[in-house]
């Protein structure tokens, strides 16, 4: 790390200690998925925001930083590691960018403020029934109606899409030529008449994902993010950000940390801690060479002006040894995953956990983190296109 | 795909296998498995009197105390179709654990709980682990000391299945040697009502029921103490473990059918997803693991039956194999179904979460890989 460097971590520190509540530590440290609790990470946006560092990747014209590459690293990781809530990454993180990119000025003016103050909370609405990994089959229709566009259709697997108050969503307003040609980019307010909800129950027994319904919803066409029929190309870029914007290399040290945390209390066998048996800790220790590998490729990428395919080299080994830590940590926690422990998750329960303190989230992480090698392109997909695009098989 | 792993069947085995498969086929569907979860904590699930109607209770249970007189092949058979079906009433605990344990013991013990719960009106468990030492077979801290008029016990115990509603827990408890010492280890039963033994009770990841329970200063007779030889508790577990991984073996069967039948109905691409090489290939994967497990569970099935020197070692290597394949298994098949598997609605992930648990109990993957190198090469 440079002077500079230094300081600016030291910053980040000072901050952390004097606004990250014991409350909003106890919001991060009990998440089990990508979301924190809804309350703990919008008053930690607002924090941030009031810092001017909500969404630190945009241009500072908007309200961003011009922070380097490592800097971005170390504020990221000294939240993470820190135990800051997550907040609610899809306007900041996803539709920041494309509106930067690809919207008007108006629409820039009304929508980027109030992402990053966290006034508006966005979901994202392109999976459908019948399209997941074949997105581009969707079939939400939008028909234009003077002002409007009339859409009718479903989408599924929107995440916390009842907690937020717009979507942004793929509808088809053609069915010529590719199926990609005929698909727009609309952006909307939940409370749109005709515009409703049913929440899907998780494995884990909580909700985060919904099946979000459009019946006749009429939404203005001035809402339309890039040209009509253009919205395959507006959601591609955005799909970078969603596979290459992520630091997995954080989300492996917290995990390890964790995973090393449990092994080194719990016993695998006659006397033997789970960080003293050989087995395990050479499994440990071969995943934690992994990690190191997958921090370097982080930083390959981001010092590339094209990293095209190592952005799914990273979605696709990040996730995967997410998984495999993850696992690890479950292991060595043996018969504490049992205890069905979702009360103990609020972040004011006061009872005694069932286990170490750590049993609360762990079996949950464990589960939910199958989903990370499903969304945002499934395991299968990724290796489609690193087939296709980087060794030319076809 | 078919072809149970305990071999070939006689009659009567053949009845059992029949039977259960019927019930549960017509009976025990995965909205009724959901209301059995969601049933009230200390509340037996309904079924229970059912099970004990049909004699399933009284499987393994010698004869001469009014038992069926069955063996591993039929704790198998049982087991594998508890797996497939996801049941959730506490068969492992009251009459595998609890029950042969208790069946070990004095005339006068017998009495009071075999018939009872032969009879499905008494309800057991086992309680052997203890907090961070869950994985460690023979870890006993809690103490018996004897009495004037037979043992105090003192310590606890945790994650203790069935806990809830058990009406008796066998407990583990130390009456000499090191907390680590596979000797002088008492099997002990208590009641839940005794004095000085509370319980936190609660719902299980894979809805079942558990509890942490605390032995205060509890007073039992003499009569209570069942066994102190190592090979009870050793038989114990060990039956426990083959019976969860018979149970394994039908929940992976479950999931790789029901993966199968989903790839073939699931179009992507204009075309069914099992089109695809990338998950045929998984699924064949998937259909290996499920096999290896399975020649195991009949390997270890016919040794068990056998009184085989080399029961301890299979039962190792069934385990481990097990726990290697309900991985594959399950994570192929939440894979394979993609967003949907996610959901509670779907019963794969209930599959995944038993499998996980199973993984968890009866020790460790490396207690197993000790115990495996440590037992004589067949
Ligand atoms: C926790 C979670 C959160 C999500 N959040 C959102 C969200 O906020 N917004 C949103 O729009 N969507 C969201 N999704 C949906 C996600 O993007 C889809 O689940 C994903 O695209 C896969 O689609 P599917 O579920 O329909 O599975 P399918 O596409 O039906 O895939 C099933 C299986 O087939 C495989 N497969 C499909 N095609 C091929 C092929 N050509 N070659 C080889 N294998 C193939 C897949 O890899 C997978 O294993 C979320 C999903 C999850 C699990």
């Amino acid at each position: 790390m440079t002077k500079d460097e230094l300081t600016f971590q030291t910053e980040v520190r000072q901050f952390i200690a004097e606004y990250l509540s014991p409350e909003l530590v106890r919001a991060g440290k009990n998440m089990t998925s990508v979301f924190a609790d809804y309350d703990c990470a919008l008053q930690w946006h607002k924090i941030l925001d009031a810092k001017g560092w909500a969404a630190p990747a945009w241009p500072a014209e908007f309200g961003g930083t011009d922070w380097t590459q490592n800097q971005h690293q170390i504020f990221q990781r000294e939240l993470k590691l820190g135990n800051a809530p997550a907040l609610m990454a899809l306007g900041i993180q996803m539709l920041g960018p494309i509106l930067i990119k690809y919207g008007t000025e108006q629409q820039k003016q009304e929508y980027l403020p109030r992402i990053r103050s966290g006034e508006d909370i966005w979901c994202q609405g392109y999976s459908e029934p019948g399209a997941g990994s074949d997105l581009a089959s969707l079939a939400t229709r939008a028909e234009r109606d003077g002002d409007h566009y009339v859409v009718n259709g479903s989408k599924i697997w929107t995440s916390f899409a009842h907690r937020a108050n717009k979507i942004f969503c793929l509808v088809r307003t053609s069915t010529e030529g590719r199926p990609q040609a005929g698909i727009s980019f609309l952006l909307a307010d939940m409370d749109t008449p005709g515009i409703s909800l049913s929440e899907i129950i998780g494995l884990d027994g909580t909700v985060e994902q919904c099946q979000v319904f459009f019946s006749d919803a009429r939404i203005p066409v001035a809402n339309l993010l890039g040209e009509e029929n253009q919205g395959w190309s507006v959601a591609k870029y955005l799909l970078e950000f969603e596979r290459g914007g992520h630091n997995y290399s954080i989300d492996h040290q917290k995990l390890l940390a964790k995973a090393r945390a449990i092994a080194g209390r719990q016993y695998a066998h006659n006397g033997v801690c789970y960080l003293d048996d050989a087995a395990f800790s050479d499994h440990l220790a071969a995943l934690e060479i992994d990690a190191i590998a997958l921090e370097f490729t982080e930083q390959r990428i981001k010092a590339s002006d094209a990293p095209g395919s190592l952005t799914s080299v990273a979605k696709l080994a990040g996730t995967e040894l997410s998984q495999k830590i993850s696992a690890l940590a479950s292991d060595a926690l043996g018969a504490h995953n049992a205890p069905l422990q979702r009360d103990a998750l609020e972040v004011n329960y006061t009872d005694e956990v069932i286990g170490p303190d750590n049993a609360i989230t762990t079996f949950a992480e464990y589960i939910n983190m199958r989903a990370a090698t499903i969304y945002g392109g499934s395991a299968e997909i990724q290796r489609n296109i690193i087939a296709r695009a980087v060794l030319g098989l076809r | 795909m078919e072809s149970s792993s305990a071999g070939n069947f006689n009659d009567e085995q053949q009845m059992l296998a029949d039977s259960v498969a019927k019930y549960l086929t017509e009976t025990y569907d995965f909205e009724t498995r959901r209301a059995v979860a969601n049933g009230d904590l200390l509340t037996p699930q309904p079924q229970w009197q059912q099970f004990a109607d049909m004699g399933w209770l009284t499987l393994p249970f010698d004869e001469r105390d009014g038992g069926f007189n069955g063996g591993p092949k039929e704790l198998a058979i049982v087991f594998e179709a508890f797996g497939e079906h996801l049941v959730l009433e506490p068969y492992l605990e009251t009459v595998v654990l609890a029950g042969t344990t208790i069946a070990n013991g004095e005339e006068a013990l017998k009495k009071r709980y075999l018939d009872g719960i032969m009879a499905g009106d008494i309800h057991a468990a086992f309680g052997h682990g203890e907090a961070e030492h869950s994985a460690e077979r023979y870890y006993v801290a809690t103490s018996a000391v004897q009495s004037a008029d037979g043992w105090r016990l003192n310590g606890a115990k945790s994650v203790v299945a069935n806990g809830p509603l058990a009406d008796v827990v066998v407990v583990s408890a130390r009456i000499s040697g090191d907390v680590r010492s596979p000797q002088g280890i008492g099997l002990f039963a208590v009641e839940r009502g005794a004095a000085g033994f509370t319980a936190r009770d609660y719902v299980t990841v894979d809805g079942r029921r558990a509890s942490e329970i605390i032995l205060d200063q509890v007073d039992v007779g003499a009569e209570a103490l069942i066994s102190s030889a190592r090979e009870t508790l050793d038989q114990t577990l060990d039956l426990g473990c083959f019976a969860v991984c018979a149970e394994a073996v039908g929940a992976m069967q479950a999931l790789l059918s029901a993966t199968v039948e989903y790839c073939q109905q699931r179009r992507q691409f204009g075309q069914p997803i099992g089109s695809f090489q990338a998950l045929q290939h998984r699924m064949v994967d998937m259909y290996i693991a499920l096999e290896l497990a399975r020649s195991l569970l009949g390997a270890t099935t016919d040794a068990l039956a056998n009184n085989s020197r080399h029961s301890e070692r299979l039962i190792s290597a069934l385990k481990y194999r097990v726990d290697q394949s309900a991985r594959a298994i399950s994570y192929g098949a939440l894979q394979l179904h993609g967003g949907i598997a996610m959901t509670d609605e779907l019963n794969v992930g209930h599959y995944f979460k038993r499998l996980a648990l199973i993984e968890k109990q009866f020790g460790s993957a490396q207690f197993h890989l000790q115990r495996f190198k440590q037992q004589p090469i067949i």
